[in-house]
């Protein structure tokens, strides 16, 4: 009986996702009337309220990849070098007040870190760089950055904690010092673990909406650096579902980027996966 | 955990030197990042604390 329910929570989950799966790719196809596959690759705007409507979702697949590779770009370095010095150099009272203070980054509510993007980041970003306006990618970037590291540090510090203490004796006895030993043999047997730490970080920015909104400028052209203003997948449907007209062109057109951004955090996630799987595979031999 | 390498590079002192310059350095790097992760938290508290703060009449 109790096994049955646990196989049924378990399987409910996936035929969750299939649904979801199913009900966007139901909302999706009648797009495919109005418009030709072709046109939403081809076109180089988003103007969904045009005369004629133009879908082109370049921009918005662009946008959504500036984004997240600048906040993978801040984010990796400063990820793995922070879950390094919690797992292997840190003093433990240290680490007991630096790893609640990354744990409480993950409980700031995106609307907030959007809000002090606004008030304090763009502001600034506006001055350093002599921009017009803050609003620009690596104004989004930044906070992405920082609201994807508690997952980054969290996972890679485990990933580090995971590797067998047999390899840090064996690294120390041949004569190696304690970072040496972190660096080229506790890191490099942590890898897959770190990368599915990273891969999973990048799906949290690559997800995240409120923020991104509020701080990315939000035009809909395919931005050339990380200062101009970019609008991306999330963003779009957040800004646009709650006025478009049901079942018209825009309506199936949200569909069909909320479609794109599931298979694009699918194969993240898949990836991610992935790698921990492997991960997990080495540890064991 | 005790690391051989005292022992083993004891042959070569000036490197052992070295490279427990080195170690500190990149320990400490490491440190600053933790701090660079960590600072943004207690500065957004601090400010969030600040301007609400300014909200309440203290009383004079």
């Amino acid at each position: 009986m109790v096994e049955r329910f646990v196989f049924l929570c378990g399987i409910s989950s996936v035929v969750i996702v299939a649904l979801i799966f199913l009900f966007l790719l139901r909302d999706t196809v009648p797009l495919f009337r109005f418009v030709p596959l072709a046109h939403l690759w081809q076109k180089r705007n988003w103007y969904p309220i045009s005369e004629p409507e133009v879908f082109g979702v370049v921009p918005l697949i662009m946008g959504t990849l500036w984004v997240t590779a600048g906040a993978i770009l801040v984010a990796l370095p400063l990820g793995i070098a922070t879950a390094i010095f919690l797992a292997e150099l840190c003093p433990r009272w240290l680490r007991e007040v630096l790893k609640p203070l990354i744990e409480l980054l993950a409980a700031v509510p995106s609307v907030v870190m959007g809000f002090l993007g606004l008030v304090l980041l763009a502001p600034w970003v506006k001055q350093i760089f002599a921009l017009p306006t803050g609003l620009c990618v690596l104004t989004g970037s930044i906070l992405l950055a920082f609201m994807g590291l508690p997952t980054i540090v969290t996972i890679a510090e485990d990933a580090i904690n995971a590797v067998p203490n047999d390899f840090r004796y064996a690294s120390l006895a041949l004569g190696a010092t304690p970072l040496q030993t972190t660096l080229r043999a506790v890191v490099p047997a942590a890898r897959s673990g770190i990368l599915a730490a990273v891969l999973l970080g990048l799906g949290r920015s690559i997800g995240e909406t409120m923020t991104v909104m509020m701080v990315t400028g939000n035009a809909g052209v395919i931005p050339r650096s990380f200062t101009e203003p970019a609008r991306t997948l999330t963003a779009t449907i957040a800004a646009e579902m709650g006025e478009t007209v049901h079942y018209s062109a825009h309506y199936h057109a949200l569909f069909f980027v909320g479609f794109l951004l599931l298979v694009m955090t699918f194969i993240i996630n898949f990836l991610s996966d992935l790698a921990l799987g492997r991960g997990h595979r080495v540890v064991r031999k | 955990m005790t690391s051989a390498a005292p022992a083993i590079v004891a042959l070569d002192p000036r490197r052992y030197r070295r490279q427990r310059v080195i170690d500190r350095l990149v320990a400490f790097v490491l440190g600053l990042c933790a701090l660079v992760v960590v600072l943004p938290v207690l500065g957004m508290i601090g400010y969030l604390v600040l301007q609400g703060g300014r909200l309440v009449d203290w009383g004079s």
